[in-house]
């Protein structure tokens, strides 16, 4: 049985944000959706200032609050410990959503073809980077953000959990790659650091290199006192959290 | 009893004037407008509402779910009444538990609708919830206590405690007869059947009790077992549900029977007594509710952990002070109206009325500010503080919904007696 699990480094990362970039090519996630994202923020008090950064997945809980709450069974823990959505089954009442604590849940507010960057819907055809535009830039491939492969079905019960960017109305979040994860592959965020912040493997595994890290190096969980037993352990300084300031927000 | 005494109870048959039209054709405009905003919302996404992802600036749960869970606070009133009436034979109230037992059936009917236009896929949330429904989840319940058990059991409840109505309208030939023949279901008035009914509702009233408690509790641990969502997580989200509850769908029936009594000059038998009782018990479960709004404040603001310590300061002095405030103080106005009327044993109905309308107020600001701020405020990652207000689309729906309870309200007062006939009343010869 294999048992998935990330660890991050926080005195490695430099915010550079290739694996939310890598993230979004990977699972085609639409515009103000971010299943990988790094807060950024500056704390202490002039002259004496920092600049933090901290990547945050989902934390694919072993006790997860999304999983429980979920009326229908279409969140669910797989097999790996990977914490999955049914697209087919999520009926969209965003209860997982109000219930992490860690906020990483997006639901798809619209279409996803009409929630695509540079306008690629079918509302907006025409026009500056319009559906054509883009066509002819792409030699009249395939939309970009539609990869066929990710709705094929995972795991023992054959669902269907890959990617983003399915229907409208139902909540999506990251997967740990679940695609990439079956083929032996890391997560896409994972393989696309260029320092090395992220370390992803078999926690069942002692030989596996998170099981040493973690073995080696102290480590922690966010928000630990809730209980809910995340997959996903940091390394390094904690971001400070006294006078702090955000250096930027995602909305719409 | 004489006929003149039954015409009065047959009195809202009698009068259907232009007014009443007009009204029915305000409530139906609204209606349409609701229905546009519905379609523009499955055509476009709930893109068009003002709800956002929660940690990307917004609430993902917004002024639906807050009237869903006004509403389902409202339908206490109904099976509260009708079974204080025929379980402690409180036969004082027994002129307004029609009226309840309808109000509680429209509400649950619109706080069902509510949950079903906040879903993403709508059509899925149906078939699934039979399908793959998991008791695990709290919200399963607000499906399946709320949306089918006690609606159902109430409509059975009222079907039964409606047949002896429908046949003695039956026998006195009035209205209109095919529906009746429906709705009596077999029933004949004697003094053995009379009996009988009353047994029967007697249990029944005893079997929905239970239900109604579950209901108000798990609508309050949908949010109370939230660890994620500060504000949300405490031992009294359960309690105070079903409180407030009780004092907003009292007040929403005292509300009502006054209209009815006023539009259908019932005065007769819709007496202040009954109001004074109402009256009382609103103002008694307002004064409790403002207790535990205190008691929660107070930890939340003294123990709190940073997360409640920031929503509670925004509703005391910050960006919500003003929604906060205008929801105690109308609690408080409302309460202290009842007790003054009560200390100095002289009611009025204008002031029980108006002790109602702030209640139910304040129970629509309270029950918006328990979901919003611990969605938009209430982040334990540092993401920036997000904002929720409805967008029109949502407003317009909510309008709709409104309208179409009232819509379904005063055709029933049309076609049924809303008020019980007293045992006096015969249906055989
Ligand atoms: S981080 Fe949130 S969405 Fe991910 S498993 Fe935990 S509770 Fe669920
Ligand atoms: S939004 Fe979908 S996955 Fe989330 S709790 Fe509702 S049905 Fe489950």
């Amino acid at each position: 049985m294999v048992k998935y699990a990330m660890a991050i480094d926080l005195d490695r990362c430099m915010g550079c944000r290739a694996c939310m970039e890598a993230c979004k090519i990977e699972n085609n996630t639409g515009r103000n959706i971010f299943w990988m994202f790094v807060f950024k923020q500056e704390s202490g008090e002039y002259p004496n200032t920092t600049t933090n950064y901290m990547p945050r997945p989902c934390m694919h809980c072993d006790n997860a609050p999304c999983v429980k709450v979920c009326p229908v069974g279409a969140r669910f823990k797989s097999e790996t410990g990977a914490v999955l959505t049914d697209f087919d089954r999520c009926v969209g009442c965003r209860y997982c959503e109000v219930s992490c604590p860690y906020g990483v849940n997006y639901f798809n507010w619209r279409e996803p073809a009409d929630n695509q960057y540079y306008h690629w819907g079918k509302g907006e055809a025409e026009g500056k980077y319009g559906t054509a535009d883009i066509r002819t830039l792409a030699n009249g491939s395939i939309s970009p953000y539609r990869n066929p492969t990710l709705d094929e079905p995972h795991g023992a019960e054959k669902r269907t959990v890959a990617g983003g960017g399915h229907y409208v109305g139902v909540i999506e979040k990251c997967t740990f790659c679940v695609q990439r994860t079956d083929k032996g592959l890391d997560p896409a965020c994972v393989a696309n650091c260029p320092v090395s912040v992220y370390t992803f493997g078999d926690l069942d595994d002692p030989n596996s290199s998170i099981s040493k890290l973690l073995a080696s190096r102290s480590s922690f969980r966010l928000l630990e006192e809730t209980n809910t037993h995340p997959r996903v352990y940091y390394l390094g300084t904690p971001m400070p959290l006294e006078h702090r300031k955000h250096l930027e927000n995602i909305s719409v | 009893m004489s006929k003149e005494e039954l015409g009065v109870y047959l009195k809202p048959f009698n009068r259907t004037g232009g007014k009443f039209l007009a009204l029915i054709a305000v409530l139906l405009g609204a209606m349409a407008l609701g229905g546009y905003a519905l379609y523009i919302q499955f055509t476009e996404g709930h893109y068009v509402s003002g709800m956002r992802d929660v940690g990307a600036g917004g609430a993902a749960w917004g002024i639906y779910i807050g009237m869903l869970v006004y509403f389902i606070g409202i339908s206490y009133a109904g099976i509260s009444v009708s079974a204080a009436v025929r379980l402690l034979n409180l036969e004082k109230y027994k002129p307004v538990a029609r009226m309840g037992e309808l109000l509680t059936i429209i509400a649950l009917l619109l706080g069902s609708l509510f949950i079903l236009f906040d879903l993403g896929q709508p059509i899925r949330g149906v078939i699934n919830m039979f399908q793959f429904g998991r008791p695990m989840s709290p919200l399963f319940f607000t499906f399946s206590v709320i949306a089918t058990g006690y609606l159902w059991s109430t409509l059975i409840f009222m079907y039964i405690s409606g047949r002896r109505d429908a046949s003695i309208m039956k026998a006195n030939g009035l209205g209109i007869k095919p529906l009746y023949t429906v709705l009596s279901g077999g029933y004949v008035d004697s003094h053995k059947a009379r009996e009988k009914h009353n047994k029967v509702l007697k249990a029944l009233a005893v079997a929905i009790l239970p239900l109604l408690v579950m209901a108000h509790s798990f609508l309050g641990f949908v949010f109370g077992l939230q660890v994620g969502r500060p504000g949300w997580y405490t031992a009294i989200q359960a309690p105070a549900f079903v409180t407030l509850a009780a004092a907003s769908g009292i007040g929403a029936l005292i509300i009502i029977s006054l209209v009815i009594r006023r539009t259908y000059g019932l005065q007769q038998i819709l007496t202040q007594d009954i109001f004074r009782g109402l009256g009382n018990f609103m103002g008694a479960a307002t004064g409790v509710y403002i207790y535990m709004i205190i008691s929660e404040m107070y930890v939340m603001k003294y123990a709190g952990p940073s997360g409640e310590v920031l929503i509670a300061d925004s509703m005391l002095s910050g960006q919500l002070a003003p929604y906060f405030w205008a929801e105690i103080l109308s609690f408080i106005a409302a309460f202290l109206i009842i007790f003054a009327m009560f200390a100095r044993k002289s009611y009025s109905l204008l002031g029980i009325t108006t002790s109602a309308v702030l209640v139910n107020i304040g129970a629509l600001l309270a029950r918006n500010m328990i979901i919003i701020p611990s969605q938009t405020l209430g982040m334990q990652l540092p993401y920036a503080l997000g904002s929720y207000f409805p967008s029109w689309i949502e407003i317009s729906v909510v309008v709709g919904l409104f309208a179409l309870g009232v819509f379904l309200y005063s055709i029933f007062t049309k076609i049924f007696p809303i008020i019980e006939f007293p045992e006096e009343v015969r249906g055989e010869r």
